[in-house]
C-alpha cells in the first residue's frame, strides 16, 4: 500500500530547493560580494531579489510546461533522440560537479575549522555514505528531512544573530552606494551563479503532487533566500566592516563565533558549523539525485539506484581531486564559477525554454489552466 | 507399471515442498482428520479419547438417559476451560429431569438427536458439527461436545468459561487521570471493553486464527465506515499471510507485519488500555486484538504518537508535550554531546563550568568516551536487572545501582562526578517517553552516537543526525510516512504533536490516515461567557443535556 511514492509536497520544494542553494551561499557570498561591492553589499543582495524571481520565471513555467517529465525526457522531445541524452549527461556532469565541489567545501571547512589533525578523505568519504544513503533511499526521504533540518537550521541561525546587535556598529555600512554599477552587477552575477544552481527545482516540479503551485514557490524561494542572507550580510559588514569581510575566508563562520548568550552560550561555531555540514549534505543530496536521475533517464535505465554506490564513491575521488587546497576553491567561486555555472544554468533552461516555444511542444501552463 | 512421482523442477520447488513437507509433518489433526465420525458411540469415544493420548484433563462423562436409560449420551470437554456450573445446571440438569419426568413412553434413537438438540439443553449457544477436526477445534476452545449413540452428528455446547484474570489497573501505563480498567487475557472481555466505549454497529470485529498449533484468535477492530478500507485489508492480508506454529503475544504479530523489519524503532503501537484503542479508532486507525495477550496493536502508528500519553487528552492544560520532546533530545544526545564537547570542543564550554568538569575528572583515568560508554553500558544492566528480578531483589539492585555505581565509582575515582549526573539525567529522560517499547529504540540509539561523538565530536553526531532522520524518513507505517505529520510537513497538524490543542480545536482527524469521514466533531465549539440573560448570577439552573446517560 503505497499511499503516495515518488510524490513530495511544494512545500518539500521550497525547502529542498531553498536549502540547496542557502547552503553553500551562506559560506561563500559574503565575502565575494563585499570584495566587489564593499559595504553595498546588500544593495547587490537587493538586486538579486528581483533578478533572480524573473530568473526563476522561465525555469517554473518551463518545467510546467511538460508535466510529469524530467528535462532529460523534454529535452528528447526538443533536441531529438541523441540530442536529448547529450543533454541529459551534460546536466549529469555539472550537477556532479557542483556535488562534488559543495562536497569538498564541507570537508575543507570541518577540517580547517574544527579538526585540522583529520584527513579530508574521511570526512569527504563519511558524508558521501550519509549523502548517497539518502539519495538511495530516494526523493521523498531526504525531502522530509530536509524538511525538518532546514527550518530549524535556518531558525538556530537568526535566532543567533539577534543576539548579535548590541555588537554592530552600523557607521560601518556608510558611506551608501558609493560602488558604480559595474561593480554592482559583478557582484549580482558571482551570487546569480549561487542562485542559479535552482535549476534542479526542474527535475523536482515533475514529482511534485500538485505542480499547479510551482509558480508561487518562485516568490517563497526568493524571499525565504534573500531575507537570511541580506540579514547575514548587512551583521557581516556591521561587524567587521567591508575590507575585513572580503578577506576572511569564511565570514559567516566568523560572524557565529561573535554569538554570545547570558555569557553561557558563546562560541557556538562548532555546533553551528557541524549543523550547517548537514543542510550541505542535504544540498548534495539534491544535486546527487539530479545528476543520477539525469544518468539514468538519458541511458534509459528504469531506476537510478544501481547509480547511486558506485557514483558515491566517483563522487568521493572527485570531491578529492577538484581543488588542491581551499584557496583554489575561493578563487573557482570567485572567477570561474559565475561565468561557468551561469552559462549553463541560464543556457540550458533558455535553450529549452525558446526550443520549445518556437517548435510549440508541450502545454503551456495557462492554456491548461482555461480548459 | 509405476510412473514416478513428477519431479521437482526448480530449486526453489523443491525448497518449497520440503518446507512443505517439514510445516505438515507435526500437525496430524489439519487434513486427515477431516471425516466424519461414525454411528457407534464406543468407537466414537476411542477414537476421540486416543487423539489426546489419554490427557489426565479431558474428561469423559458417559450416562444414559430416558425413561429405560436407553440413550446412550456421553459429554466431552476439557477441564479447566469450560464452565462447569454452566455443564451441571444446562447439560446434565434437564437430562436428569427428562429422565425422571412421568413421560415413560420409550426415546426412539433416530428422534434422540434433534430433541436433545432443541428441547433439552437450555444453554443459549448451540452449534452442531460432524467432522472430527471441527470437534476438536470446538473441544480445545473451552466448549463441550455431546456425542450421542446412534449419529454421527456432534452437539457443540459452547460453555466457554476459564479463569482469568479481572479487569485491573494497567500494569504497563502508568497514570494519575484517566479509566481504570484495561485489557487481560481474554480476546471477548476485551472486545467488550471496546465496545462498551464505543457503542455503534459499525464497530466490527473481523477475527482470524493463526498459529498451526496455537489457533489463536486474531481480531481486526475498526470502524465500518470511518476506517479507510484499504487500510483495513492490508492489515488481514499481512495477518493471513503469517503461516507459524504459534502467537503468544502481540509481538510476535508485530515482527510479521512491520512495514520495515530492519529498524530499531518500533513501527506499530501497542497499549493495553481500552480508552487508547477507542480513542485511536475514532482517529480511523485499525487495532488487533490477539487472545492470550492484554496487549493490543494499534496501526499504523507515527512516531511522534510514542510521545503523546492517553492522559495528555484529558488534563485540559498540560505543557508537558513540549517537555517530551525536550527529554527524547536530551535522553538521545545529551551523552553524546558531553563526550564531543568535553573531548573536542571546550572552548564551547564557560569557562567556570569547564573548570569544576576539570576539577572533577582530575584522577579519572579513562578518557570521556570510555567513561560514558561504560557508565551508560552499567545503567542499562541496572535497568535490565531491575525489571527481571523479583520486587524485593530489585530494590537491592536500586541499592546497588545508587551506592555502587554512583557514589562509590567517584569515590574510587573511577568515573568523574559530571558523568554521573549527565548519564542519570539521559536516563530519566528516557523514563519520560511514555511508551515503554519505544523507549528501546531510543536507548540503544545512544551508543553510536557516543562513537561518533568520541570519533568526530559535533560533526559527527550531526552526521548521526542526518543519518538517523534519513532512516527514519524512509520508514512507513502500513504505508503512513513515519515522522508525519512533522514531515512530510501538515502544520495544522501540529496542534496534537509539539504541544496539545483544547479539543474543541481538534475538529478534524489525522489526514493521512484517510478517514472516509474526516471531520470529527461540530466546528466553533469553543466555550465562550454565557450568552443570553439567563446566565446572570446566582441562578442555579438545571441544564439538560438531553441525552441520558448509560450506566
Amino acid at each position: 500500500m503505497s499511499l503516495e511514492r515518488g510524490m513530495i509536497s511544494s512545500r518539500q520544494v521550497m525547502f529542498l530547493v531553498t536549502n540547496m542553494i542557502f547552503a553553500t551561499e551562506i559560506q561563500f557570498v559574503p565575502a565575494l560580494l563585499t570584495m566587489y561591492a564593499g559595504q553595498d553589499a546588500w544593495v547587490v543582495v537587493l538586486i538579486v531579489t528581483i533578478v533572480g524571481f524573473l530568473f526563476g520565471v522561465p525555469i517554473i513555467s518551463l518545467g510546467l510546461r511538460f508535466p510529469g517529465k524530467t528535462p532529460v525526457e523534454y529535452g528528447m522531445d526538443l533536441l531529438g533522440k541523441w540530442g536529448g541524452r547529450a543533454l541529459g549527461i551534460f546536466l549529469g556532469l555539472f550537477f556532479f560537479y557542483v556535488a562534488a565541489v559543495a562536497v569538498r567545501e564541507l570537508a575543507d571547512h570541518l577540517v580547517i575549522a574544527v579538526m585540522p589533525q583529520t584527513p579530508l578523505v574521511v570526512f569527504i568519504a563519511l558524508y558521501v555514505f550519509a549523502i548517497a544513503y539518502g539519495v538511495y533511499l530516494g526523493l521523498e526521504v531526504f525531502a522530509r528531512v530536509s524538511e525538518i533540518l532546514y527550518p530549524v537550521f535556518l531558525g538556530t541561525l537568526m535566532l543567533g544573530t539577534i543576539f548579535l546587535i548590541p555588537s554592530l556598529n552600523l557607521n560601518l555600512l556608510k558611506p551608501v552606494l558609493t560602488h558604480s554599477p559595474l561593480e554592482l552587477l559583478r557582484g549580482s552575477l558571482t551570487l546569480l551563479a549561487f542562485y542559479g544552481e535552482g535549476l534542479a527545482i526542474l527535475f523536482l516540479i515533475p514529482c511534485m503532487r500538485r505542480p499547479e503551485q510551482a509558480p508561487g514557490l518562485n516568490m517563497k524561494i526568493t524571499l525565504l533566500l534573500n531575507i537570511p542572507l541580506l540579514v547575514m550580510v548587512v551583521m557581516e559588514v556591521a561587524m567587521f566592516g567591508a575590507m575585513e569581510t572580503s578577506r576572511i575566508l569564511f565570514p559567516s563562520f566568523e560572524l557565529v563565533k561573535m554569538i554570545s548568550v547570558a555569557g553561557f552560550f558563546e562560541r557556538m561555531e562548532s555546533f553551528l558549523l557541524a549543523f550547517w555540514v548537514t543542510t550541505v549534505c542535504l544540498k548534495v543530496a539534491l544535486l546527487y539525485y539530479t545528476a543520477m536521475i539525469s544518468f539514468a533517464r538519458s541511458l534509459n535505465l528504469r531506476d537510478y539506484r544501481p547509480l547511486v554506490w558506485p557514483g558515491a564513491v566517483s563522487l568521493t575521488a572527485l570531491a578529492v581531486l577538484v581543488f588542491s587546497d581551499v584557496t583554489q576553491a575561493r578563487e573557482f567561486l570567485a572567477r570561474s564559477w559565475p561565468l561557468f555555472g551561469l552559462s549553463v544554468e541560464g543556457g540550458v533552461p533558455i535553450l529549452l525554454y525558446s526550443l520549445a516555444l518556437l517548435r510549440k511542444k508541450g502545454v503551456s501552463w495557462r492554456g491548461r489552466q482555461k480548459k | 507399471m509405476f510412473r514416478k512421482p513428477r519431479r521437482p523442477k526448480t530449486m526453489e520447488e523443491r525448497k518449497q515442498r520440503q518446507i512443505d513437507a517439514k510445516l505438515e509433518a507435526p500437525h496430524p489433526d489439519s487434513q486427515e482428520l477431516n471425516i466424519p465420525f461414525g454411528l457407534s458411540l464406543d468407537d466414537n469415544l476411542a477414537l476421540f479419547k486416543n487423539l489426546f493420548g489419554n490427557a489426565s484433563d479431558l474428561l469423559v462423562r458417559e450416562f444414559s438417559f430416558g425413561a429405560r436409560q436407553e440413550i446412550r449420551v456421553a459429554l466431552v470437554y476439557i477441564d479447566g476451560l469450560s464452565d462447569t456450573n454452566s455443564i451441571s445446571e444446562a447439560i446434565l440438569k434437564p437430562f436428569v429431569y427428562r429422565s425422571l419426568s412421568d413421560d415413560k413412553s420409550p426415546i426412539l434413537p433416530e428422534s434422540a438427536y434433534p430433541m436433545i438438540r432443541d428441547w433439552l439443553i437450555t444453554f443459549g449457544s448451540v452449534k452442531e458439527a460432524a467432522r472430527i477436526n471441527e470437534v476438536l477445534d470446538y473441544v480445545l476452545t473451552g466448549c463441550a461436545a455431546l456425542f450421542i449413540d446412534g449419529t454421527s452428528q456432534v452437539l457443540i455446547v459452547v460453555v466457554k468459561g476459564w479463569k482469568a484474570r479481572d479487569v485491573e489497573e494497567p500494569k504497563a501505563e502508568a497514570f494519575v487521570r484517566g479509566p481504570r480498567d484495561s485489557f487481560n487475557e481474554t480476546l471477548r472481555t476485551n472486545t467488550a471493553l471496546i465496545r462498551r466505549r464505543i457503542k455503534t454497529p459499525r464497530l466490527r470485529f473481523d477475527t482470524l486464527k493463526i498459529g498451526r498449533m496455537t489457533k489463536t484468535d486474531i481480531c481486526v477492530v475498526y470502524i465500518h465506515g470511518l476506517t479507510d478500507p484499504a487500510l483495513k485489508d492490508e492489515v488481514i492480508s499481512r495477518l493471513k499471510r503469517i503461516d507459524t506454529d504459534g502467537i503468544l503475544e502481540s509481538g510476535y504479530l508485530e515482527d510479521f507485519i512491520k512495514d520495515n523489519p530492519w529498524t530499531p524503532f518500533s513501527l506499530l503501537d501497542r497499549t493495553e488500555r481500552p480508552d487508547k484503542v477507542a480513542g485511536a479508532l475514532l482517529e480511523g486507525r485499525v487495532a488487533i486484538v490477539i487472545d492470550t495477550t492484554p496487549f493490543a496493536l494499534l496501526v499504523p502508528a507515527v512516531f511522534s504518537e510514542f510521545l503523546q500519553a492517553p492522559e495528555d487528552y484529558y488534563e485540559s492544560f498540560d505543557y508537558i508535550r513540549a517537555f517530551r520532546w525536550l527529554g527524547l533530545i536530551i535522553a538521545t544526545f545529551l551523552p553524546s554531546v558531553y563526550v564531543a564537547l568535553s573531548t573536542y570542543h571546550q572552548e564551547m564550554i564557560p569557562t567556570g563550568l569547564v573548570l569544576s568538569m576539570a576539577a572533577g575528572r582530575e584522577g579519572v583515568p579513562f578518557p570521556a568516551l570510555v567513561e560514558a560508554l561504560s557508565m551508560e553500558i552499567s545503567f542499562d544492566f541496572l535497568r535490565e536487572a531491575g525489571a527481571r528480578m523479583p520486587r524485593s531483589v530489585g530494590q537491592a539492585v536500586g541499592i546497588i545501582g545508587a551506592l555502587v555505581l554512583g557514589q562509590a565509582s567517584v569515590a574510587a575515582g573511577i568515573v568523574s562526578p559530571i558523568m554521573v549526573v549527565i548519564v542519570s539525567l539521559a536516563a530519566v529522560a528516557s523514563f519520560m517517553i511514555p511508551n515503554y517499547s519505544s523507549s528501546h529504540a531510543i536507548r540503544f540509539i545512544r551508543f553510536p552516537f557516543l562513537l561518533l561523538a568520541g570519533a568526530f565530536g559535533l560533526p559527527g553526531i550531526f552526521w548521526g543526525i542526518l543519518v538517523l532522520l534519513l532512516h527514519l524518513a524512509s520508514l512507513r507505517s502500513f504505508g503512513v510516512p513515519y515522522l508525519y505529520p512533522v514531515a512530510p510537513g501538515v502544520p495544522g497538524e501540529w496542534k496534537d504533536v509539539f504541544f496539545k490543542a483544547p479539543r474543541w480545536m481538534m475538529d478534524f482527524r489525522p489526514s493521512l490516515l484517510r478517514a472516509r469521514k474526516i471531520r470529527r466533531q461540530a466546528p466553533g465549539q469553543m466555550p465562550g461567557p454565557p450568552g443570553g440573560s439567563s446566565g446572570e448570577g446566582d441562578d442555579p439552573q438545571i441544564v439538560s443535556t438531553g441525552r441520558e446517560k448509560q450506566g
